[in-house]
């Protein structure tokens, strides 16, 4: 467990590596990094099953902040996170092998992901808000680059953009959420106790602002605008950053300082309510979705609202395991997809799309079993499990609205996802010269598919057995119910019923995918312009403060200096 | 102190007054009159209070160099003779300044200040004793200061030399380029 | 009132006096003048330290901030010279091109 705490490192000798160039080759960049995600992997199973804490406390590291120790922590949570983030990331980067064989920016891409997966890492092992949020921009900031990583293209710098900008609301509350922390409130596990909720405002204030930071980060709210948009970046990038972990911190951040949410009442409401709401309205949005990968998004946002819900109940080992199996079904659905997008020559829009998933029979098989756990195929896929768990947990929880209301969103869920699959894998065939075979490139990114299968199917079995493992971090859980509970089934008739409506619908007509006009356009929603316009009048208004006039400006300087003084003597 | 009262107060009012003459009058080669005689009255009340150095230097250097200095780019300057009148906001913000500059300081300097030593020393020894002592660091960076500050007028005040052009010629073989320098 | 609350307050005044001139003097070189009062206000107040304290250390520092207003005269009177040389009248508001 003590190496777990150095596991933000792995990627790095990789990320220098291949920034200096050493697979001499550029279609061979990429190999060096390949050994570092494999090895945080490892060690994080290890740890997992070894079980444990490891702590790193380095004291005032940053003595302008309260609490500015560097602290890490490794438990077994942190373990299960970081095993999801090899997983997954060991994957995308074969994948990815495949994918961007042809792309001249490959070895930026490399790079870019190492610094992502160490800054995750380090969020993930954060043992207090200092390092937390160093981590947090961190991970900020490898999205944005990995998001508008194609520059030349129209629109993804822009998406880029939205996303910093959304992040930056969310730093903006984690950095105020570590100023207000006393100092001497060590590390996050225990922000719920009395002496860390004596700042100001208390505990609410304090869960009140992570709420916004998490939900900045995993696209809840007002604040998902950003994570559609996401879907500029490179295909592999969705999969990884956008559907399996980077959004998953929120979720991760508000079930390790689960305690904190717990003395924090409306806070948790409040959770409730944001993962409630975004959850059936995304779902209901990915109905209308005209891009491929888009709709695929708006699906990460309704379950990341599943998971919020989850945890809002009082059950974040429910959603901890709905985040573990919705990593491995969801990258599965966007690595699937993205081999379909990548045989077509890049094009995403569903009118372009149609029908040619025929032709990719791996990418066809994958993206089934991968809606079959989406919609919650009890027993033979795993996103029943966790699904079940949180629905279940609602239920019975203080407010059984969360939990009724998220069961009616599974039809939703069945409805969008079934349409996806027909429109692409299921309609007639079209024309076979529109897509390209690479067989080399395919064969890496198929074969990486291979083991998110195994994970989409088996994941769901491994619950008790977390569980077990999670009781430490988590403090009590609820058993998890049976495969067989009645609620699970009937979950499963509700999605089943979607995906059949969709597959009946889709397949009777012809131009299913309403094609509106930008079908593959990345532009900000009108809302979210609105207010940059509202900013940019703001910022024109105070130009005018420079009149170019030097007794203006000296007139200035004399009265901030009489303030200064002035001030200076009222504080004292 | 108190039996200085009488010098420093007489030294005080034309200080004053001088600077008042600085801000009030139109014509800017009044005003630089004005200023020497207040960087004069500067020194005279420098040297009532016993600091022989300082009263010295401002002499020399203040009244000697900088106020002539003044004297000169002010007559350098086109229409150094009358100044146009300000306008009434103008006059305005200068009065909001100095009531809020007033009031600042008078809170902030409010509590008072010690009597003066009994015992002190301010001759040439003792301000030698000091720039070679603990402002050894400042003395000697004021050195470089002033070079910087003579390189930098001159770079302001100069003037781009038009750089010497050279014309293309058609490259023909077996001919050899020829450049030609014009001014 | 004792003597030296009496230099305090010159200085203080002269300190406002100064900041007065300079927001209303029009012509460039005069603006720099009344920076040059406020300056010698400042330097008033340090000797006045000096003699409060009896140490030398003070009266070393107002002869280096003596030598800073020398430095600062000469880049302030080159700037105005170049900004106003070619222009028909030195005034201060006619040269507002710098703006947002």
């Amino acid at each position: 467990m003590g190496l777990l705490d150095w596991a933000w490192l792995f990627t790095l000798p990789g990320l220098i590596l291949t920034a200096l160039g050493v697979p001499r080759d550029q279609r061979q960049a990429g190999y060096a990094s390949l050994a570092g995600p494999i090895v945080m992997l490892l060690v994080a199973i290890v740890a997992f099953i070894g079980g444990g804490q490891a702590a790193v406390d380095v004291p005032n590291w940053l003595p302008f902040l309260p609490d500015g120790d560097f602290r890490l922590l490794a438990d077994p949570l942190s373990a299960l996170m970081l095993a999801i983030l090899g997983f997954v990331a060991s994957l995308v980067y074969i994948y990815s092998l495949g994918y961007m064989a042809t792309d001249p920016g490959r070895r930026r891409f490399f790079v870019y992901l190492d610094l992502f997966v160490a800054t995750m890492a380090l969020l993930v092992l954060a043992g207090n808000l200092a390092v937390l949020l160093i981590g947090w921009t961190g991970v900020g900031i490898s999205s944005f680059l990995l998001i508008s990583f194609w520059r030349d293209r129209p629109g993804t710098l822009g998406a880029g953009l939205q996303a910093l900008a959304a992040n930056a609301v969310g730093d903006g509350a984690l950095l105020l959420a570590a100023s207000l922390v006393p100092s001497g409130c060590g590390s996050l596990v225990t922000l719920n106790t009395a002496q860390c909720t004596a700042g100001v405002g208390g505990a609410e204030l304090l869960a009140l602002l992570l709420l916004v930071a998490a939900a900045a980060k995993s696209a809840q709210g007002p604040l998902y605008f950003w994570l559609p948009n996401a879907m500029a970046g490179p295909t592999p990038i969705s999969a990884l950053i956008h559907a399996a972990t980077m959004v998953a911190a929120g979720v991760y951040v508000l079930a390790r300082t689960h305690a904190l949410i717990g003395e924090a009442p409306t806070t948790s409401l409040l959770i409730c309510v944001i993962g409630v709401v975004t959850a059936l309205a995304a779902s209901a949005a990915s109905l209308f979705q005209a891009n491929f990968k888009k709709g695929i998004a708006y699906s990460t946002v309704a379950q990341l609202g599943y998971m919020f819900a989850g945890v809002g109940v009082g059950a974040p080992f429910a959603g901890l395991f709905h985040l573990f199996t919705h990593a491995a079904f969801k990258a599965l659905l966007f690595l699937a997809a993205g081999v379909v997008i990548h045989g077509a020559g890049g094009l995403e829009g569903l009118a372009d799309l149609r029908g040619l998933g025929r032709f990719f029979r791996f990418s066809r098989a994958g993206f089934l079993i991968g809606s079959l756990a989406l919609i919650g195929t009890p027993l033979i896929t795993a996103g029943s499990f966790s699904k079940d768990a949180i629905i279940d947990a609602g239920i019975t929880s203080a407010r059984p609205w969360v939990g009724w209301l998220l069961l009616l969103g599974v039809v939703l869920t069945g409805l969008y996802i079934g349409r996806l699959f027909t429109i692409v894998y299921m309609a007639p065939a079209g024309d076979p010269h529109a897509v390209h075979h690479d067989a080399a490139s395919e064969r890496l990114m198929d074969w990486s598919l291979v083991p998110l299968m195994v994970g989409a199917i088996a994941f769901g079995w491994l619950g008790s057995w977390l569980m077990g493992r999670l009781t430490g971090p988590l403090g009590d859980i609820e058993p998890l119910p049976s495969p067989f509970a009645i609620t699970g089934w009937i979950a499963f008739i509700l999605g089943a019923v979607g995906f059949g409506a969709a597959y009946w619908y889709a397949l009777r007509q012809p131009g299913a995918a309403p094609a509106r006009a930008g079908a593959t356009s990345y532009a900000a929603a009108a809302w979210v312009a609105w207010i940059a316009r509202g900013g940019y009048a703001l910022s024109a208004g105070l130009a005018r403060i420079q009149s170019g006039l030097l007794p203006v400006y000296a007139f200035g300087s004399l009265i901030a200096l009489a303030v200064v003084l002035l001030a200076r003597e009222f504080i004292r | 102190m108190d039996d200085l009262f009488v010098p420093l107060l007489i030294g005080c009012l034309i200080a004053l007054g001088s600077a008042l003459g600085v801000v009030l009058v139109r014509r800017p080669i009044y005003s630089a009159v004005a200023l020497l005689v207040h960087s004069l009255s500067l020194a005279g009340l420098f040297a009532i209070l016993s600091a022989a150095m300082v009263a010295v230097g401002q002499v020399l250097i203040y009244s000697g160099a900088i106020v002539v200095l003044f004297l000169f780019v002010v007559t350098l300057l086109p229409t150094g003779g009358q100044e146009l009148a300000p306008a009434g906001n103008r006059v305005a913000a200068g009065v909001i300044a100095a009531a809020a500059l007033l009031v600042a300081l008078g809170a902030t300097l409010g509590g008072g200040i010690p009597p003066v030593a009994a015992t002190f020393d301010l001759s040439v020894a003792a301000v030698g004793h000091a720039l070679f002592g603990p402002l050894l660091v400042a003395f000697e960076l004021t050195a470089p200061l002033l070079l910087v500050a003579i390189v930098g007028g001159v770079v302001v005040w100069r003037r781009h030399e038009p750089r010497p052009r050279i014309s293309p010629r058609p490259v023909t073989t077996g001919e050899p380029r020829k450049l030609v320098l014009h001014r | 009132m004792s003597s030296e609350v009496l230099v305090l307050g010159t200085a203080v005044l002269l300190f406002a006096i100064g900041g007065a001139g300079a927001l209303v003097h029009r012509h460039p070189v005069a603006m720099l003048m009344c920076v040059e009062i406020m300056l010698n206000a400042a330097n008033l107040v340090i000797v006045l330290g000096a003699r409060v304290r009896g140490l030398a250390d003070a009266e070393s520092a107002a002869l280096i901030v003596l030598v800073l207003a020398a430095a600062e005269a000469v880049i302030g009177l080159a700037l105005a010279l170049a900004l106003f040389r070619r222009r028909t009248t030195a005034d201060i508001d006619t040269a507002a091109e710098l703006h947002g």
